[in-house]
Protein backbone atom coordinates (compact mmCIF):
# COMPACT_ATOMS: atom_id res chain seq x y z
CA UNK A 1 0.00 0.00 0.00
CA UNK A 2 1.09 3.56 -0.45
CA UNK A 3 2.67 5.35 2.46
CA UNK A 4 2.50 9.10 2.88
CA UNK A 5 6.00 10.50 3.04
CA UNK A 6 5.26 14.09 2.21
CA UNK A 7 5.69 16.79 4.80
CA UNK A 8 4.62 20.40 4.93
CA UNK A 9 6.84 23.33 5.84
CA UNK A 10 5.21 26.74 5.92
CA UNK A 11 2.61 25.73 3.33
CA UNK A 12 5.12 24.20 0.94
CA UNK A 13 4.89 20.47 0.41
CA UNK A 14 8.12 18.43 0.35
CA UNK A 15 7.61 15.01 -1.24
CA UNK A 16 9.58 13.44 1.59
CA UNK A 17 11.49 14.59 4.67
CA UNK A 18 15.02 14.11 3.25
CA UNK A 19 16.80 17.39 2.55
CA UNK A 20 20.44 18.16 1.83
CA UNK A 21 22.29 20.49 4.20
CA UNK A 22 23.80 23.76 3.11
CA UNK A 23 27.47 23.82 2.15
CA UNK A 24 27.75 20.08 1.74
CA UNK A 25 25.92 19.52 -1.51
CA UNK A 26 27.35 22.30 -3.65
CA UNK A 27 24.58 23.35 -5.94
CA UNK A 28 23.36 19.83 -6.49
CA UNK A 29 25.09 19.34 -9.85
CA UNK A 30 28.00 17.40 -8.43
CA UNK A 31 25.75 14.77 -6.89
CA UNK A 32 23.41 14.35 -9.83
CA UNK A 33 25.55 11.52 -11.15
CA UNK A 34 25.21 9.48 -7.96
CA UNK A 35 21.58 10.00 -7.11
CA UNK A 36 18.31 11.05 -8.68
CA UNK A 37 17.83 14.59 -7.39
CA UNK A 38 14.11 14.24 -8.14
CA UNK A 39 13.83 11.91 -5.18
CA UNK A 40 14.94 14.50 -2.62
CA UNK A 41 12.43 16.41 -0.53
CA UNK A 42 14.51 19.55 -0.96
CA UNK A 43 18.01 20.71 -1.78
CA UNK A 44 19.63 23.36 0.36
CA UNK A 45 22.31 25.05 -1.67
CA UNK A 46 25.59 26.41 -0.37
CA UNK A 47 25.58 29.67 1.55
CA UNK A 48 25.33 32.74 -0.69
CA UNK A 49 26.05 36.35 0.09
CA UNK A 50 25.32 39.57 -1.79
CA UNK A 51 28.97 40.14 -2.73
CA UNK A 52 31.47 37.34 -3.38
CA UNK A 53 33.25 36.09 -0.24
CA UNK A 54 36.80 34.84 -0.44
CA UNK A 55 36.77 32.47 2.51
CA UNK A 56 39.45 31.42 5.00
CA UNK A 57 43.06 30.38 4.35
CA UNK A 58 43.68 26.63 4.04
CA UNK A 59 43.76 24.07 5.53
CA UNK A 60 40.01 24.28 5.86
CA UNK A 61 39.21 20.65 6.69
CA UNK A 62 40.23 18.39 9.57
CA UNK A 63 38.84 14.97 10.30
CA UNK A 64 38.06 14.19 13.94
CA UNK A 65 36.76 11.04 15.64
CA UNK A 66 33.34 10.48 14.07
CA UNK A 67 33.25 14.04 12.78
CA UNK A 68 35.03 16.75 10.89
CA UNK A 69 35.93 20.38 11.37
CA UNK A 70 35.51 22.90 8.59
CA UNK A 71 36.59 26.49 8.33
CA UNK A 72 35.63 27.25 4.76
CA UNK A 73 34.53 30.73 5.75
CA UNK A 74 31.52 30.68 3.43
CA UNK A 75 33.53 31.19 0.26
CA UNK A 76 31.04 31.85 -2.52
CA UNK A 77 30.91 33.81 -5.76
CA UNK A 78 27.93 35.92 -4.71
CA UNK A 79 24.18 35.76 -5.37
CA UNK A 80 24.31 37.09 -8.93
CA UNK A 81 26.69 34.37 -10.05
CA UNK A 82 24.65 31.71 -8.25
CA UNK A 83 21.40 32.83 -9.87
CA UNK A 84 22.98 32.84 -13.34
CA UNK A 85 25.03 29.65 -13.17
CA UNK A 86 23.55 27.26 -10.62
CA UNK A 87 19.86 27.96 -10.24
CA UNK A 88 18.85 27.08 -13.84
CA UNK A 89 20.31 23.58 -13.38
CA UNK A 90 18.34 22.99 -10.18
CA UNK A 91 15.13 24.13 -11.82
CA UNK A 92 15.30 21.03 -14.02
CA UNK A 93 14.44 18.82 -11.07
CA UNK A 94 11.22 18.12 -9.27
CA UNK A 95 12.44 19.07 -5.81
CA UNK A 96 12.23 22.15 -3.61
CA UNK A 97 15.06 24.65 -3.49
CA UNK A 98 16.22 26.20 -0.24
CA UNK A 99 18.65 29.09 -0.60
CA UNK A 100 20.97 29.59 2.36
CA UNK A 101 21.70 33.27 2.96
CA UNK A 102 24.67 34.71 4.76
CA UNK A 103 25.75 38.18 5.69
CA UNK A 104 27.99 40.16 7.97
CA UNK A 105 25.49 42.91 8.69
CA UNK A 106 21.71 43.27 8.58
CA UNK A 107 22.16 45.32 5.40
CA UNK A 108 24.08 42.39 3.84
CA UNK A 109 21.23 40.03 4.64
CA UNK A 110 18.66 42.40 3.18
CA UNK A 111 20.75 42.89 0.04
CA UNK A 112 21.11 39.17 -0.60
CA UNK A 113 17.41 38.61 0.06
CA UNK A 114 16.62 41.27 -2.54
CA UNK A 115 19.00 39.64 -5.03
CA UNK A 116 16.53 36.74 -5.13
CA UNK A 117 13.37 38.82 -5.51
CA UNK A 118 12.83 37.57 -9.06
CA UNK A 119 14.30 34.09 -8.67
CA UNK A 120 11.93 31.16 -8.40
CA UNK A 121 13.02 29.47 -5.19
CA UNK A 122 10.98 27.76 -2.49
CA UNK A 123 12.57 28.87 0.77
CA UNK A 124 15.15 31.19 2.21
CA UNK A 125 17.28 29.71 4.94
CA UNK A 126 18.84 32.40 7.03
CA UNK A 127 22.29 31.38 8.22
CA UNK A 128 22.69 33.38 11.38
CA UNK A 129 24.89 30.73 12.87
CA UNK A 130 28.05 30.21 10.90
CA UNK A 131 30.89 30.22 13.40
CA UNK A 132 33.53 30.92 10.79
CA UNK A 133 33.13 34.57 10.05
CA UNK A 134 34.90 36.80 12.47
CA UNK A 135 32.92 39.90 11.64
CA UNK A 136 29.24 39.40 12.42
CA UNK A 137 27.83 35.96 11.50
CA UNK A 138 28.29 34.54 14.95
CA UNK A 139 26.68 37.35 16.87
CA UNK A 140 23.25 37.25 15.20
CA UNK A 141 22.67 33.70 16.24
CA UNK A 142 23.99 33.94 19.76
CA UNK A 143 21.65 36.58 21.09
CA UNK A 144 17.90 36.43 21.14
CA UNK A 145 17.52 40.10 20.27
CA UNK A 146 19.79 40.09 17.23
CA UNK A 147 18.29 36.80 15.99
CA UNK A 148 14.88 38.41 16.12
CA UNK A 149 16.09 41.59 14.41
CA UNK A 150 17.76 39.91 11.47
CA UNK A 151 14.81 37.57 10.99
CA UNK A 152 12.41 40.49 10.92
CA UNK A 153 14.58 42.42 8.47
CA UNK A 154 14.84 39.51 6.02
CA UNK A 155 11.19 38.59 6.41
CA UNK A 156 10.25 42.13 5.39
CA UNK A 157 12.09 41.76 2.07
CA UNK A 158 11.38 38.09 1.38
CA UNK A 159 7.96 38.63 -0.19
CA UNK A 160 5.99 35.39 -0.29
CA UNK A 161 9.03 33.16 0.06
CA UNK A 162 9.01 31.47 3.49
CA UNK A 163 12.01 32.16 5.72
CA UNK A 164 13.63 29.34 7.69
CA UNK A 165 16.07 30.47 10.35
CA UNK A 166 19.08 28.24 10.90
CA UNK A 167 20.21 28.22 14.49
CA UNK A 168 23.67 27.96 16.00
CA UNK A 169 24.24 25.41 18.75
CA UNK A 170 27.00 27.56 20.26
CA UNK A 171 24.63 29.16 22.73
CA UNK A 172 23.60 28.60 26.34
CA UNK A 173 19.88 28.48 25.65
CA UNK A 174 18.80 27.36 22.17
CA UNK A 175 15.11 27.73 23.07
CA UNK A 176 15.48 31.43 23.73
CA UNK A 177 17.10 32.01 20.30
CA UNK A 178 14.38 29.91 18.65
CA UNK A 179 11.75 32.09 20.32
CA UNK A 180 13.59 35.17 19.08
CA UNK A 181 13.40 33.89 15.51
CA UNK A 182 9.74 33.03 15.97
CA UNK A 183 9.03 36.53 17.27
CA UNK A 184 10.87 37.96 14.25
CA UNK A 185 8.43 36.18 11.95
CA UNK A 186 10.32 33.00 10.99
CA UNK A 187 8.27 30.44 9.06
CA UNK A 188 10.44 27.55 10.15
CA UNK A 189 13.67 26.64 11.88
CA UNK A 190 16.67 24.57 10.90
CA UNK A 191 18.96 23.24 13.61
CA UNK A 192 21.75 22.74 14.25
CA UNK A 193 24.65 24.37 12.48
CA UNK A 194 28.18 23.26 13.39
CA UNK A 195 29.64 23.31 16.90
CA UNK A 196 32.78 25.39 17.28
CA UNK A 197 35.79 23.12 17.67
CA UNK A 198 39.56 22.85 17.30
CA UNK A 199 42.22 20.27 16.47
CA UNK A 200 45.94 20.59 17.11
CA UNK A 201 48.75 18.90 15.22
CA UNK A 202 50.97 17.94 18.14
CA UNK A 203 53.99 17.29 15.91
CA UNK A 204 53.88 20.66 14.19
CA UNK A 205 52.65 22.24 17.43
CA UNK A 206 49.96 24.27 15.70
CA UNK A 207 46.26 24.06 14.88
CA UNK A 208 45.41 22.03 11.76
CA UNK A 209 42.97 24.61 10.43
CA UNK A 210 44.29 27.80 8.86
CA UNK A 211 41.56 29.60 10.78
CA UNK A 212 42.64 27.79 13.99
CA UNK A 213 39.01 26.96 14.90
CA UNK A 214 36.20 25.56 12.81
CA UNK A 215 32.76 24.02 12.86
CA UNK A 216 32.33 20.42 13.99
CA UNK A 217 29.84 18.30 12.04
CA UNK A 218 29.08 14.64 11.41
CA UNK A 219 27.85 11.77 13.61
CA UNK A 220 29.86 13.10 16.58
CA UNK A 221 27.37 15.98 17.02
CA UNK A 222 24.14 14.05 16.50
CA UNK A 223 23.17 13.64 20.17
CA UNK A 224 23.51 17.39 20.68
CA UNK A 225 21.40 18.05 17.60
CA UNK A 226 18.67 15.59 18.60
CA UNK A 227 18.51 17.10 22.08
CA UNK A 228 18.22 20.65 20.70
CA UNK A 229 15.53 19.68 18.17
CA UNK A 230 13.62 18.01 20.99
CA UNK A 231 13.83 21.07 23.27
CA UNK A 232 12.93 23.55 20.55
CA UNK A 233 10.07 21.42 19.19
CA UNK A 234 8.52 21.42 22.65
CA UNK A 235 8.85 25.19 22.99
CA UNK A 236 7.87 26.69 19.63
CA UNK A 237 5.22 25.75 17.10
CA UNK A 238 7.32 26.27 13.95
CA UNK A 239 8.23 23.36 11.66
CA UNK A 240 11.82 22.22 12.19
CA UNK A 241 14.42 20.85 9.81
CA UNK A 242 16.64 18.71 12.02
CA UNK A 243 20.28 18.53 11.08
CA UNK A 244 23.55 17.47 12.63
CA UNK A 245 25.21 14.13 12.07
CA UNK A 246 22.33 12.36 10.36
CA UNK A 247 23.88 9.62 8.24
CA UNK A 248 21.47 6.67 8.30
CA UNK A 249 17.73 6.17 8.09
CA UNK A 250 17.71 5.38 11.82
CA UNK A 251 19.18 8.82 12.47
CA UNK A 252 16.48 10.42 10.35
CA UNK A 253 13.71 8.64 12.27
CA UNK A 254 15.34 9.73 15.52
CA UNK A 255 15.21 13.39 14.45
CA UNK A 256 11.59 13.04 13.38
CA UNK A 257 10.61 11.44 16.68
CA UNK A 258 12.38 14.28 18.48
CA UNK A 259 10.08 16.69 16.64
CA UNK A 260 11.65 17.46 13.25
CA UNK A 261 9.42 17.76 10.20
CA UNK A 262 12.32 17.14 7.84
CA UNK A 263 15.93 16.06 8.21
CA UNK A 264 18.84 17.57 6.40
CA UNK A 265 21.94 15.60 5.57
CA UNK A 266 25.34 17.25 5.43
CA UNK A 267 28.63 15.58 6.22
CA UNK A 268 27.20 12.15 5.39
CA UNK A 269 27.28 13.15 1.70
CA UNK A 270 31.08 13.22 1.96
CA UNK A 271 31.30 9.75 3.52
CA UNK A 272 28.79 8.36 1.07
CA UNK A 273 27.55 10.36 -1.94
CA UNK A 274 24.44 8.16 -1.99
CA UNK A 275 23.61 8.69 1.70
CA UNK A 276 20.43 10.71 1.13
CA UNK A 277 18.80 8.15 -1.13
CA UNK A 278 19.82 5.23 1.06
CA UNK A 279 18.27 7.03 4.03
CA UNK A 280 15.05 7.62 2.12
CA UNK A 281 14.81 3.96 1.13
CA UNK A 282 15.45 2.99 4.76
CA UNK A 283 12.65 5.25 5.99
CA UNK A 284 10.24 3.70 3.50
CA UNK A 285 11.20 0.19 4.62
CA UNK A 286 10.83 1.19 8.28
CA UNK A 287 7.34 2.52 7.60
CA UNK A 288 6.40 -0.72 5.83
CA UNK A 289 7.76 -2.89 8.63
CA UNK A 290 6.05 -0.90 11.35
CA UNK A 291 2.87 -0.22 9.44
CA UNK A 292 3.24 3.55 9.60
CA UNK A 293 0.90 5.01 7.00
CA UNK A 294 1.96 8.61 7.33
CA UNK A 295 5.41 9.81 8.34
CA UNK A 296 3.79 12.63 10.30
CA UNK A 297 2.37 10.03 12.72
CA UNK A 298 5.73 9.61 14.37
CA UNK A 299 6.77 13.24 14.42
CA UNK A 300 7.48 14.49 17.93
CA UNK A 301 6.16 11.36 19.60
CA UNK A 302 8.78 11.57 22.33
CA UNK A 303 7.16 13.05 25.40
CA UNK B 1 29.06 15.68 -17.44
CA UNK B 2 32.05 13.67 -16.25
CA UNK B 3 31.77 9.93 -15.97
CA UNK B 4 32.87 8.60 -12.61
CA UNK B 5 33.56 5.19 -11.29
CA UNK B 6 31.99 4.74 -7.85
CA UNK B 7 31.80 1.10 -6.84
CA UNK B 8 33.26 -1.51 -4.58
CA UNK B 9 36.40 -2.60 -6.36
CA UNK B 10 38.39 -5.71 -5.67
CA UNK B 11 41.94 -5.50 -4.41
CA UNK B 12 44.19 -7.68 -6.55
CA UNK B 13 47.47 -6.93 -4.85
CA UNK B 14 48.59 -4.88 -1.87
CA UNK B 15 52.27 -5.07 -1.07
CA UNK B 16 54.98 -3.08 0.62
CA UNK B 17 57.47 -1.65 -1.87
CA UNK B 18 59.56 0.26 0.65
CA UNK B 19 59.41 1.17 4.32
CA UNK B 20 55.85 2.33 5.02
CA UNK B 21 55.10 2.59 1.30
CA UNK B 22 52.62 0.26 -0.39
CA UNK B 23 51.47 -0.44 -3.91
CA UNK B 24 47.83 -1.46 -4.26
CA UNK B 25 46.32 -2.80 -7.45
CA UNK B 26 42.56 -2.62 -7.75
CA UNK B 27 40.24 -4.05 -10.39
CA UNK B 28 37.95 -1.28 -11.57
CA UNK B 29 35.40 -0.71 -14.28
CA UNK B 30 36.16 1.43 -17.24
CA UNK B 31 39.33 3.49 -16.79
CA UNK B 32 39.47 4.86 -20.33
CA UNK B 33 38.87 8.42 -19.12
CA UNK B 34 41.57 8.37 -16.45
CA UNK B 35 44.61 10.56 -17.04
CA UNK B 36 47.95 11.13 -15.34
CA UNK B 37 47.70 13.62 -12.48
CA UNK B 38 44.15 12.66 -11.62
CA UNK B 39 43.30 11.01 -8.32
CA UNK B 40 40.76 8.72 -6.71
CA UNK B 41 38.94 8.87 -3.39
CA UNK B 42 39.32 5.75 -1.26
CA UNK B 43 36.36 5.20 1.07
CA UNK B 44 37.41 3.41 4.24
CA UNK B 45 33.83 2.90 5.51
CA UNK B 46 35.23 2.66 9.02
CA UNK B 47 32.73 4.52 11.17
CA UNK B 48 34.81 7.07 12.99
CA UNK B 49 36.94 7.81 9.90
CA UNK B 50 34.37 9.69 7.92
CA UNK B 51 36.27 11.14 5.05
CA UNK B 52 37.55 9.36 1.97
CA UNK B 53 41.32 9.51 1.33
CA UNK B 54 42.57 11.17 -1.86
CA UNK B 55 45.30 9.13 -3.60
CA UNK B 56 46.85 9.77 -7.01
CA UNK B 57 46.66 7.39 -9.90
CA UNK B 58 50.11 5.82 -10.29
CA UNK B 59 49.45 3.48 -13.18
CA UNK B 60 46.68 1.98 -15.26
CA UNK B 61 46.69 -1.32 -17.07
CA UNK B 62 43.36 -1.87 -18.85
CA UNK B 63 40.95 -2.36 -15.92
CA UNK B 64 43.57 -2.34 -13.21
CA UNK B 65 44.30 0.78 -11.21
CA UNK B 66 47.52 1.05 -9.26
CA UNK B 67 47.94 3.45 -6.36
CA UNK B 68 51.11 3.89 -4.32
CA UNK B 69 50.64 5.27 -0.84
CA UNK B 70 52.59 6.00 2.27
CA UNK B 71 51.30 5.02 5.69
CA UNK B 72 51.12 8.35 7.52
CA UNK B 73 48.05 7.96 9.71
CA UNK B 74 45.04 5.86 10.60
CA UNK B 75 43.45 5.66 7.19
CA UNK B 76 46.50 4.65 5.22
CA UNK B 77 47.28 2.15 8.00
CA UNK B 78 43.88 0.53 7.44
CA UNK B 79 44.57 0.42 3.71
CA UNK B 80 47.94 -1.23 4.27
CA UNK B 81 46.28 -4.06 6.20
CA UNK B 82 43.80 -4.95 3.47
CA UNK B 83 44.21 -8.20 1.60
CA UNK B 84 43.72 -9.25 -2.01
CA UNK B 85 40.11 -10.33 -2.54
CA UNK B 86 38.77 -7.66 -0.21
CA UNK B 87 36.87 -4.75 -1.67
CA UNK B 88 37.25 -1.01 -1.31
CA UNK B 89 34.87 1.66 -2.48
CA UNK B 90 36.66 3.88 -4.98
CA UNK B 91 35.51 7.12 -6.61
CA UNK B 92 37.32 8.51 -9.59
CA UNK B 93 38.96 9.61 -11.72
CA UNK B 94 38.85 13.07 -10.14
CA UNK B 95 40.55 16.35 -10.90
CA UNK B 96 41.98 17.80 -14.09
CA UNK B 97 45.22 15.87 -14.62
CA UNK B 98 48.34 17.09 -16.40
CA UNK B 99 47.89 18.97 -19.68
CA UNK B 100 49.87 17.30 -22.37
CA UNK B 101 50.33 19.51 -25.37
CA UNK B 102 53.61 21.35 -25.77
CA UNK B 103 57.20 20.29 -25.93
CA UNK B 104 59.29 17.46 -27.12
CA UNK B 105 61.77 17.27 -24.27
CA UNK B 106 60.35 17.30 -20.82
CA UNK B 107 61.61 16.92 -17.27
CA UNK B 108 59.55 15.16 -14.64
CA UNK B 109 60.50 16.15 -11.11
CA UNK B 110 59.15 14.15 -8.20
CA UNK B 111 59.81 14.26 -4.49
CA UNK B 112 59.04 11.37 -2.14
CA UNK B 113 55.43 10.26 -2.25
CA UNK B 114 54.93 12.79 -5.08
CA UNK B 115 56.75 10.43 -7.43
CA UNK B 116 53.92 7.89 -8.09
CA UNK B 117 51.61 10.14 -10.15
CA UNK B 118 54.52 10.95 -12.46
CA UNK B 119 54.80 7.33 -13.53
CA UNK B 120 51.60 7.21 -15.57
CA UNK B 121 52.59 10.64 -16.86
CA UNK B 122 55.97 9.34 -18.03
CA UNK B 123 54.29 6.46 -19.85
CA UNK B 124 51.77 8.80 -21.47
CA UNK B 125 54.40 11.31 -22.58
CA UNK B 126 56.62 8.62 -24.05
CA UNK B 127 53.65 7.15 -25.87
CA UNK B 128 53.13 10.63 -27.32
CA UNK B 129 56.66 10.55 -28.70
CA UNK B 130 58.27 12.86 -26.17
CA UNK B 131 61.72 12.57 -24.66
CA UNK B 132 61.34 12.22 -20.91
CA UNK B 133 63.99 12.69 -18.25
CA UNK B 134 62.93 11.85 -14.70
CA UNK B 135 64.41 13.57 -11.66
CA UNK B 136 63.41 11.72 -8.53
CA UNK B 137 64.28 12.91 -5.03
CA UNK B 138 63.89 11.05 -1.76
CA UNK B 139 64.90 11.39 1.85
CA UNK B 140 66.46 7.93 1.79
CA UNK B 141 65.25 4.85 -0.12
CA UNK B 142 63.99 5.57 -3.68
CA UNK B 143 60.71 4.08 -4.94
CA UNK B 144 59.66 3.16 -8.48
CA UNK B 145 63.13 4.04 -9.84
CA UNK B 146 63.47 0.83 -11.90
CA UNK B 147 60.04 1.33 -13.38
CA UNK B 148 60.91 4.84 -14.49
CA UNK B 149 64.04 3.38 -16.07
CA UNK B 150 61.89 1.24 -18.35
CA UNK B 151 60.13 4.29 -19.83
CA UNK B 152 62.24 7.42 -19.34
CA UNK B 153 65.34 8.25 -21.37
CA UNK B 154 67.31 9.14 -18.23
CA UNK B 155 66.51 8.75 -14.57
CA UNK B 156 68.34 10.91 -12.04
CA UNK B 157 68.12 10.10 -8.36
CA UNK B 158 68.96 12.21 -5.34
CA UNK B 159 68.67 11.25 -1.70
CA UNK B 160 69.09 13.59 1.23
CA UNK B 161 71.22 11.06 3.12
CA UNK B 162 73.25 10.13 0.04
CA UNK B 163 72.32 6.45 0.28
CA UNK B 164 71.48 6.33 -3.44
CA UNK B 165 72.47 8.74 -6.22
CA UNK B 166 73.33 12.38 -5.64
CA UNK B 167 73.46 13.47 -2.01
CA UNK B 168 71.18 16.45 -1.61
CA UNK B 169 68.13 17.84 -3.37
CA UNK B 170 66.92 16.68 -6.76
CA UNK B 171 66.59 20.30 -7.91
CA UNK B 172 70.39 20.58 -7.73
CA UNK B 173 70.73 18.02 -10.53
CA UNK B 174 68.08 19.73 -12.63
CA UNK B 175 69.70 23.13 -12.15
CA UNK B 176 73.11 21.91 -13.25
CA UNK B 177 71.74 20.09 -16.29
CA UNK B 178 72.56 21.36 -19.79
CA UNK B 179 69.37 19.96 -21.29
CA UNK B 180 67.01 22.50 -22.84
CA UNK B 181 63.60 21.42 -21.62
CA UNK B 182 60.35 22.56 -23.19
CA UNK B 183 58.35 21.83 -20.06
CA UNK B 184 58.64 20.60 -16.48
CA UNK B 185 56.04 18.46 -14.68
CA UNK B 186 56.31 18.17 -10.91
CA UNK B 187 54.74 16.60 -7.86
CA UNK B 188 56.02 16.54 -4.32
CA UNK B 189 56.31 18.51 -1.10
CA UNK B 190 55.59 22.24 -1.15
CA UNK B 191 59.24 23.39 -0.80
CA UNK B 192 60.13 21.38 -3.92
CA UNK B 193 57.24 22.82 -5.91
CA UNK B 194 58.07 26.32 -4.73
CA UNK B 195 61.72 25.88 -5.78
CA UNK B 196 60.61 24.66 -9.19
CA UNK B 197 58.24 27.59 -9.59
CA UNK B 198 61.22 29.91 -9.05
CA UNK B 199 63.32 27.87 -11.46
CA UNK B 200 60.53 28.01 -14.02
CA UNK B 201 60.26 31.75 -13.66
CA UNK B 202 64.03 32.27 -13.96
CA UNK B 203 64.45 29.97 -16.97
CA UNK B 204 61.08 30.65 -18.58
CA UNK B 205 60.50 26.93 -18.90
CA UNK B 206 56.77 26.34 -18.26
CA UNK B 207 56.06 24.11 -15.28
CA UNK B 208 52.96 22.18 -14.20
CA UNK B 209 52.68 21.29 -10.53
CA UNK B 210 50.41 18.74 -8.86
CA UNK B 211 49.19 20.07 -5.49
CA UNK B 212 47.51 18.56 -2.44
CA UNK B 213 45.33 19.77 0.39
CA UNK B 214 42.99 18.19 2.93
CA UNK B 215 39.75 17.18 1.24
CA UNK B 216 36.26 16.22 2.31
CA UNK B 217 34.19 15.62 -0.83
CA UNK B 218 36.66 15.46 -3.73
CA UNK B 219 33.84 16.65 -5.97
CA UNK B 220 33.96 20.40 -5.62
CA UNK B 221 31.06 20.79 -3.21
CA UNK B 222 32.65 21.57 0.17
CA UNK B 223 35.18 24.18 -1.04
CA UNK B 224 37.58 22.78 1.53
CA UNK B 225 40.62 21.96 -0.59
CA UNK B 226 41.81 25.33 -1.81
CA UNK B 227 45.04 26.91 -3.00
CA UNK B 228 45.59 30.59 -3.68
CA UNK B 229 45.66 31.27 -7.41
CA UNK B 230 46.12 34.97 -8.11
CA UNK B 231 43.85 36.74 -5.66
CA UNK B 232 41.30 33.99 -5.09
CA UNK B 233 41.09 30.54 -3.57
CA UNK B 234 40.40 27.75 -6.06
CA UNK B 235 39.53 24.12 -5.41
CA UNK B 236 42.34 21.63 -5.83
CA UNK B 237 39.95 18.71 -6.38
CA UNK B 238 38.16 20.35 -9.28
CA UNK B 239 40.22 23.14 -10.85
CA UNK B 240 43.37 21.13 -9.87
CA UNK B 241 45.22 19.20 -8.63
CA UNK B 242 47.46 20.27 -11.51
CA UNK B 243 48.18 23.98 -11.87
CA UNK B 244 50.59 26.02 -13.87
CA UNK B 245 53.38 26.97 -11.44
CA UNK B 246 53.22 30.63 -12.39
CA UNK B 247 49.52 30.98 -11.50
CA UNK B 248 49.89 29.66 -7.94
CA UNK B 249 50.46 32.24 -5.23
CA UNK B 250 53.46 30.70 -3.44
CA UNK B 251 53.55 33.22 -0.63
CA UNK B 252 50.59 31.70 1.21
C1 LIG C 1 45.08 15.00 -4.79
C2 LIG C 1 45.88 14.22 -3.76
C3 LIG C 1 46.63 13.14 -4.17
C4 LIG C 1 47.35 12.38 -3.23
N1 LIG C 1 48.07 11.31 -3.67
C5 LIG C 1 48.73 10.54 -2.79
C6 LIG C 1 49.45 9.39 -3.22
O1 LIG C 1 49.48 9.04 -4.42
N2 LIG C 1 50.10 8.65 -2.29
C7 LIG C 1 50.06 9.00 -0.96
O2 LIG C 1 50.67 8.29 -0.14
N3 LIG C 1 49.41 10.07 -0.52
C8 LIG C 1 48.73 10.86 -1.40
N4 LIG C 1 48.04 11.98 -0.93
C9 LIG C 1 48.04 12.27 0.50
C10 LIG C 1 47.03 11.35 1.20
O3 LIG C 1 45.73 11.77 0.85
C11 LIG C 1 47.18 11.42 2.73
O4 LIG C 1 48.46 10.97 3.09
C12 LIG C 1 46.13 10.57 3.41
O5 LIG C 1 44.86 11.13 3.24
C13 LIG C 1 46.42 10.42 4.88
O6 LIG C 1 45.38 9.68 5.47
P1 LIG C 1 45.54 9.00 6.90
O7 LIG C 1 44.21 8.60 7.37
O8 LIG C 1 46.57 7.94 6.84
O9 LIG C 1 46.16 10.18 7.79
P2 LIG C 1 45.46 10.95 8.97
O10 LIG C 1 46.39 12.03 9.36
O11 LIG C 1 44.99 10.03 10.04
O12 LIG C 1 44.22 11.60 8.24
C14 LIG C 1 43.38 12.49 8.85
C15 LIG C 1 42.72 13.35 7.79
O13 LIG C 1 43.67 14.24 7.22
C16 LIG C 1 43.76 14.06 5.82
N5 LIG C 1 45.16 14.18 5.42
C17 LIG C 1 46.25 13.90 6.18
N6 LIG C 1 47.37 14.16 5.48
C18 LIG C 1 47.01 14.61 4.27
C19 LIG C 1 47.71 15.05 3.12
N7 LIG C 1 49.04 15.07 3.05
N8 LIG C 1 46.99 15.44 2.04
C20 LIG C 1 45.65 15.44 2.07
N9 LIG C 1 44.94 15.04 3.14
C21 LIG C 1 45.60 14.63 4.23
C22 LIG C 1 43.20 12.68 5.58
O14 LIG C 1 42.70 12.50 4.26
C23 LIG C 1 42.12 12.59 6.61
O15 LIG C 1 40.98 13.29 6.20
C24 LIG C 1 47.33 12.75 -1.86
C25 LIG C 1 46.57 13.85 -1.44
C26 LIG C 1 45.85 14.59 -2.38
C27 LIG C 1 45.03 15.74 -1.92
C1 LIG D 1 31.94 21.96 4.59
C2 LIG D 1 30.71 22.50 5.23
C3 LIG D 1 30.15 23.70 4.77
C4 LIG D 1 29.01 24.23 5.36
N1 LIG D 1 28.48 25.40 4.87
C5 LIG D 1 27.32 25.90 5.40
C6 LIG D 1 26.72 27.07 4.87
O1 LIG D 1 27.17 27.65 3.89
N2 LIG D 1 25.60 27.55 5.48
C7 LIG D 1 25.02 26.91 6.55
O2 LIG D 1 24.00 27.36 7.06
N3 LIG D 1 25.56 25.77 7.04
C8 LIG D 1 26.70 25.26 6.51
N4 LIG D 1 27.23 24.09 7.02
C9 LIG D 1 26.55 23.40 8.14
C10 LIG D 1 25.69 22.24 7.62
O3 LIG D 1 24.67 22.70 6.75
C11 LIG D 1 25.06 21.48 8.78
O4 LIG D 1 24.20 22.34 9.49
C12 LIG D 1 26.08 20.94 9.75
O5 LIG D 1 27.21 20.47 9.07
C13 LIG D 1 25.53 19.81 10.62
O6 LIG D 1 25.02 18.75 9.84
P1 LIG D 1 25.87 17.43 9.41
O7 LIG D 1 26.48 16.89 10.64
O8 LIG D 1 24.87 16.55 8.76
O9 LIG D 1 26.91 17.92 8.47
C14 LIG D 1 28.39 23.55 6.44
C15 LIG D 1 28.94 22.34 6.90
C16 LIG D 1 30.08 21.81 6.30
C17 LIG D 1 30.62 20.50 6.82
S1 LIG E 1 37.37 18.37 -1.46
FE1 LIG E 1 35.45 19.33 -1.37
S2 LIG E 1 35.72 20.95 -2.78
FE2 LIG E 1 37.56 19.86 -2.97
Amino acid sequence: MSRKLSVNIAGVELKNPIVTASGTFGSGKEYAQFIDLNRLGAITVKGVSHEPWQGNPPPRIAETHGGMLNAVGLQNPGAKDFIEKDLPFLKNFDTKIIVNLCGRTIEDYIAVTQDFSNAAIDFFELNISCPNIKAGGMSFGTERKSAEEVTRAVKKHAGKTPVIVKLSPNVTDIVSIAKGAEAGGADGLCLINTLLGMKIDIHKKKPILGNKVGGLSGPAIKPVAVRMVYQVAKAVSLPIIGTGGAATWEDAIEFIMAGATAVSVGTANFSNPRATIEMLDGIIAYMENNDIKNINEIRGIIE
Amino acid sequence: MKEFFFEHAEIIENKSISREIFSMKIRMGDLKNARAGQFVMVYLEKGEMLLPRPISICDIDSNTLEIVYQVVGKGTKVMSEMLPGQCLKILGPLGNGFKIETGQRVALVGGGIGVPPLFLLAKTLVANGMKVNAYLGFRTAPILAERFQTVAENVFIATEDGSVGHRGFITEILQSSNEKYDEIFACGPLPLLRALAEFSQATEIPCQVCMEERMACGLGTCVGCVVRVGESYVRICTEGPVFSANEVNWNE
